[in-house]
């Protein structure tokens, strides 16, 4: 899932197709509804990326427009917009044709994974109009084929959360307030926070929206972008424009940051967060695209309107021949401590050689948790034959952001980890059943088959040649007891999966031998029964990342709770120390014999690390007969003429009986299961948990942190340190005076002291 | 014994208080100190003219700084002041070069640490975040029209492909 309010645009997907599985890039293939599209692809390392066949895109009043045969990206072409509508009605073509395929994966819910390369979309601006609703700009870039050079649709918020977040409800604070939401039942207006979180987050990227730099009318629109950037990616490969941190200048509001940009030499680049593969992301920053880093700005234009700074966040900013400013701030619908949360989240920096500066700079923001004050560290390295290097205290949260005066590097979560043995899970293998097992066989029905087969065995009771056939069970004597069939059949049991996805049938392996029959019954009805070669189904069940919501210890036990709610299982308690941060995997293993499953959740990266188990049954046994049915049948076949013959009129008869009775076969044509298999803890499908779906539900605590906690309580700490090295509040503990040359009367207030809090 | 009384803004808790001592504008006395003295909390006997107007003193004879609480009118002509010796400024030097244990500190945070006195707000809030796919589907046909094999039928032999 991918909830945030930097995805800067939204559509409904219909009837995708997967035309090409990414290698070691796991893919969802089912078809969605529903899709962000964010994904922006460097011409020049165009990952794989995916084909999308017909789909419709809805954005606020406007009328659906349906795109048939959407094409694709190419290699060839800056593909920066997918689509756009504007309040004529008209819209812009989504791709160019023309070009080759490529693999394109959108998963059911908000994801579009544009391939290890691709990187954030800086095309599709959305601004407020004020806290009601929210304007989308698309902007073609000058190698589309658009008819316009912008568009723009108007959403109400609520429109806009439902694109972002569907069915699925998220938390989001306004004025501070965090409730838990769905799109549908938003009815706020003012501020909104999302967080956003990545399934799984290290395979994936994740595009992010941030800013587009738009130089001038007279340039056709969409050449220049400027473009986010992981962290991770500069951590490994920053080799351009920056840096040392050699000076810190703060601005009074992040105003400082875009002041000092000056008209020349200007390039920008946003560090995005960690969630692009280190291993795949592009080798070198290009902070325009299309062009070289060392393409300056000024070339470009000239600098026609100073930026215009609002709640310290730079929201326009115009560059080149005049008409409107065209350097949009994204976050302009939040309130300024959400964008700087943000902006923190994003790594946001800016680099630029400025006025006065000889060097290349980068500013780096940063956030005062009190004051939610704006704070911009200007880092300048003076060569370029410096190693750049992202500063030690840019981490991945807000929290681990925050620079800290020492650039210490913060501890992190201690992973857990073991020297022991791995405990690796369960490997059912394959049973002996099917080809090594001669005594009993299982087969895979459809519905139809089912039906059909019921219907062959109590019809053809009366039909010698079919006798015969089914004779050689017994020993060729036509005066078979159709109830000593059922003696044949050990159980028919419904499984909520479709066997043959679940990869334990031989589709060269058709109709149902019966005993020592030599001759298939084949069922007249629907598609031929495949046999069943496993006695274990294992089962994909997906997989998910638990997001760090505070990034710190309030995401972890005792102040938060995660329960796993696993269909047919019920639910576990998980450790978030475990699980925070990481991504989940969950394997379904279904005994076919008995029905019983087992659920097993595993760490994405390590299959051996078991964070739950879970037991239930998922298979409901059909009813094919009861003792009761058996007993009226053997009597009526004794009672009746004491012949098949006799049967013959009877088997409607019997059938109406069973089925009325609600045991036979002839009852099961796609009726509900009549009954359910319980084993273990847990009891078939009463554990759905109202989801077929795995999933997990955190519980957070709340915390009401004063603005000048840091200032008057200190926060948690433990390290050692000279009290000179200190500044600000600070509380120590176990002091240790008996060094001082003073009296013991005032060692021991100091000690008292020093152990209430001081300030230094 | 000479002293120098004056009035300083920052909190009692700051360590050295020095350089506000040094900002602030003195008055320079001659008082008397009642005995027996503790040192640690000297009583002050003053002129009444300044009973009011000083909340700091530093003492040259004995090298330490003091607060001052308020005066005591003793007479028409003297009050007696309580002072209690600021053992932070008055060893400030010694005290910066303590090593020490921090377990709050206002320029730093170590997010893996519990923090017992961050404020709750008695409310939850809940997530909830679903796994990307699931194996399990119930209708008997899938999109498209596809039927599903639903059904496992368990019959006793079956062998008979290979028997014939």
């Amino acid at each position: 899932m991918i909830t945030s309010e930097l995805y800067t645009a939204a559509a409904t997907f219909d009837n995708a197709t997967v035309t090409e599985i990414i290698p070691n890039i796991p893919i969802l293939t089912e078809n969605f509804t529903r899709a962000y599209w964010l994904g922006w692809i460097d011409n020049n390392n165009m990952p794989d990326v995916f084909k999308v066949g017909t789909f419709a895109l809805t954005i606020g009043d406007e009328s659906a427009v349906t795109f048939t045969d959407i094409t694709d990206y190419t290699q060839n072409r800056d593909y920066t917009y997918f689509a756009s509508i504007d309040g004529s009605g008209g819209y812009s073509t989504l791709f160019s044709s023309a070009e080759t395929y490529r693999d394109v994966t959108l998963t059911p819910e908000k994801w579009v994974s544009g391939g290890v390369n691709a990187r954030l979309v800086n095309d599709m601006i959305y601004q407020a109009t004020g806290y009601n609703s929210i304007q989308l700009n698309f902007i073609c870039p000058a190698t589309a084929d658009c008819t316009r050079a912008t568009y723009t649709a108007t959403v109400d918020i609520k429109q806009f959360i439902d694109f972002l977040t569907g069915d699925d409800a998220i938390a989001i604070t306004v004025d501070g307030v965090t409730h838990n939401i769905r799109g549908t039942d938003f009815d706020e207006t003012g501020v909104l926070w999302m967080d956003y979180s990545i399934t799984p987050d290290d395979v994936r990227p994740v595009f992010i929206g941030g800013y587009y730099f738009l130089p001038g009318n007279s340039v056709l629109p969409g050449t220049r972008y400027f473009n986010l950037y992981p962290a991770i990616h500069a951590e490994y490969n920053y080799d351009d424009t920056v840096i040392d941190a050699v000076a810190c200048t703060r601005g009074s509001a992040g105003n400082d940051v875009f002041l000092r940009i000056n008209a020349d030499n200007l390039n920008v680049s946003f560090i995005m967060n960690k969630q692009i593969y280190p291993d795949n992301t592009n080798t070198s920053p290009k902070c325009l695209y299309g062009l070289n880093t060392s393409i300056k700005i000024s070339d470009l234009g000239t600098l026609t309107t100073e930026p215009f700074i609002q709640d310290g966040v730079c929201v326009s900013y115009s560059y080149g021949s005049g008409g409107s400013p065209f350097f949009y701030d994204f976050y302009k619908i939040f309130k300024p401590s959400d964008i700087y949360r943000h902006a923190a989240l994003l790594r946001w920096c800016v680099g630029s050689n400025v006025i006065g500066y000889s060097e290349n700079v980068v500013f780096y923001p940063k956030i005062d948790l009190n004051t939610n004050e704006f704070l911009c560290e200007l880092l300048t390295g003076a060569e370029s034959a410096v190693k750049p290097k992202i500063p030690a205290w840019m981490k991945y949260t807000l929290e681990e952001s925050i620079y800290t005066p020492d650039d210490k590097p913060l501890p992190e979560i201690i992973e857990s980890d073991s020297d022991g043995d791995d405990i690796l899970p369960f490997n059912f293998g394959t049973s002996p059943i099917g080809n090594a097992n001669n005594f009993v066989t299982l087969y895979a029905l459809t519905s139809a088959n089912v039906v059909s087969f019921g219907e062959q065995l109590w019809s053809n009771l009366g039909d010698p040649a079919y006798m015969a056939m089914v004779g050689t069970v017994f020993t060729n004597d036509l005066s078979i007891n159709p109830a000593d069939i059922l003696k044949y059949i050990n159980f028919l049991r419904y499984y909520p999966f479709d066997l043959e996805d679940a990869g334990v049938t031989d589709e060269t392996q058709t109709g149902i031998y019966i005993g020592r029959a030599t001759t298939a019954i084949v069922p007249t009805g629907g598609i031929q029964p495949f046999r069943i070669t496993q006695n274990i189904a294992t089962l994909d069940g997906g997989t998910l990342t638990i997001p760090k919501f505070y990034g710190d210890f309030r995401d972890y036990e005792p102040c938060a709770n995660i329960t796993l709610h696993v269909p047919f299982c019920g639910t576990a308690e998980l450790c978030p120390s475990e699980v925070v941060g990481k991504t989940l995997s969950l394997k379904y293993y279904v005994d076919l014999q008995t029905g019983a499953l087992k659920a097993i959740v595993t760490l994405y990266s390590d299959t051996t690390y078991i964070v739950a188990s879970l037991a239930g049954t998922c298979g409901a046994s059909i009813q094919i007969t009861t003792n009761n049915n058996l007993e009226f049948l053997q009597r009526i076949a004794t009672v009746a003429t004491g012949t098949i013959v006799g049967m013959a009129g009877g088997s409607t008869l019997i059938g109406s009986l069973v089925g009325a009775g609600g045991g036979g076969i002839g009852a099961l044509a796609g009726l509900p299961p009549v009954s359910v298999h319980s084993s273990g803890n847990t009891s078939g499908f009463a554990n759905l948990a109202g989801s077929d779906t795995a999933f997990i539900t955190i519980q957070y605590q709340k915390y009401i942190v004063p603005s000048n906690y840091g200032h008057t309580t200190g926060y948690a700490v433990q390290f050692d340190d000279d009290i000179k090295n200190l500044s600000g509040y600070v509380l120590c503990e176990n002091v240790d005076t008996t060094g001082l040359t003073c009296s013991e009367d005032e060692r021991t207030a100091i000690k008292q002291l020093l152990e209430h809090g001081i300030y230094v | 014994m000479k002293a120098f009384l004056c009035t300083i803004p920052p909190s009692t808790l700051l360590l050295d208080k020095r350089p506000y001592y040094a900002d602030a504008v003195k008055t320079e006395l001659e008082l008397e100190i009642f005995t027996p003295c503790d040192i640690m909390n000297p009583v002050l006997k003053l002129q009444n003219q300044y009973a009011t107007g000083f909340n700091y003193m530093y003492l040259p004879t004995w090298g330490k700084y003091y607060f001052l609480d308020d005066a005591t009118i003793l007479n028409g002509e003297f009050c007696s002041m309580p002072a209690r010796m600021d053992v932070l400024t008055s060893n400030a030097d010694e005290i910066k070069n303590l090593h020490v244990r921090v377990v709050r500190y206002e320029e730093q945070r170590n997010k893996t640490l519990q923090d017992s006195k961050m404020p709750k707000s008695g409310k939850i809030f809940t997530r909830n975040l679903k796994f990307s796919s699931t194996p399990f589907v119930f209708p008997d046909y899938a999109p498209g029209g596809i039927p599903v094999r639903h059904y496992v039928l368990s019959v006793v032999g079956g062998n008979g492909a290979n028997n014939g």
